[in-house]
């Protein structure tokens, strides 16, 4: 059995309740596409050559997020690629959170600039201008997310080998 | 440089725009010249296609993901969405899945100078995927 066909088996077998497409490429060089949807988490594998890519998307992605595009994701081994989807299936996450500015995330968890800014011990007009800056020091950057009840992590993705490492300063 | 979003758009307009064509083939072709173009102006990727794994750009429809059906219809097949090339040259992008009624989210159709459109020419594509 391919690993494409491994993990598809993987997931019928793991997820009985999650609607599943396959299709094949009928071309040796050809993308198979394996399509997942589960509660409100849609999860497309894609096999290339060796490479298995994997995308999530859930309602508040793009449709038309994933045309005529690269996956999120890429996995050279199939065993990782499948306990990639079945984390992203269980926990009903998407590979790509919204991007979205401090304003905006502050908006969400309902916290408006005076009592950030009391927090932080500054003015509300210096914080205001933080959050219209196009550019923030990460040390600031931290203590507005931690002041929102979070925690700041910095990725560094590099697609040519799908690593993924967390980012630390001294 | 455009997000993905933005380029769509025009791509989108690029396709409605241009002249029609009469063929599967050169509606093939136009979508390739759109795109690539699009991206070309707005993506600050190179085209390079090799690279398509890596760069966070769009690229048409790769021969090898292109099937034809028994009617002549071409499918370009991608990760959420289906191509459509009618072999009158009509144009459809739409969701992979049907919705609740039976229905597909359709994000783009173009006709052909006689007016009709890809489930014209393919009824049984009203409410089928394939």
């Amino acid at each position: 059995m391919s690993p494409f066909d491994l993990i598809a088996r993987d997931v019928a077998v793991d997820f009985p309740h999650a609607e599943i497409l396959v299709e094949k490429s009928e071309s040796p060089t050809g993308i198979h596409y394996l399509n997942i949807r589960l509660n409100n988490i849609e999860v497309t594998v894609e096999s290339v050559g060796e490479r298995i890519g994997v995308s999530a998307f859930d309602s508040s992605s793009d449709p038309l997020d994933g045309l005529f595009g690269k996956p999120d994701e890429w996995y050279s081994d199939h065993k990782a690629a499948f306990h990639r989807i079945a984390s992203l299936l269980l926990e009903q996450r998407n590979t790509r959170p919204p991007v979205a500015t401090i304003a905006k995330v502050r908006q969400e968890r309902g916290i408006s600039q005076e009592a950030i800014s009391e927090q932080l011990d500054v003015r509300q007009a210096t914080y205001s201008k933080l959050e219209r800056r196009a550019d923030v020091k990460i040390s600031s950057l931290r203590r507005v997310v931690e002041a929102m009840g979070g925690k700041l992590l910095i990725q560094a993705i590099f697609p040519d080998t799908g690593d993924v490492r967390e980012l630390t300063f001294k | 440089m455009l997000n993905k979003r933005e380029r769509l758009a025009i791509f989108y307009e690029r396709l409605e725009s241009a002249s029609v064509v009469s063929t599967a083939e050169a509606a093939l072709e136009l979508v390739n010249l759109a795109l690539v173009s699009v991206e070309d102006e707005f993506s600050g990727e190179p085209n390079e296609p090799d690279r398509w794994q890596e760069l966070d750009r769009m690229f048409p429809p790769q021969a090898d993901s292109i099937s034809t059906v028994s009617d002549g219809i071409k499918i370009c097949r991608s990760r959420r969405h289906r191509t459509y090339l009618a072999q009158n040259g009509a144009i459809e992008i739409r969701s992979l899945v049907l919705d609740p009624q039976g229905q597909p989210e359709v994000y783009f159709k173009k006709a052909v100078a006689d007016g009709r459109f890809v489930c014209d020419v393919c009824p049984r594509l009203k409410n089928a995927n394939r």
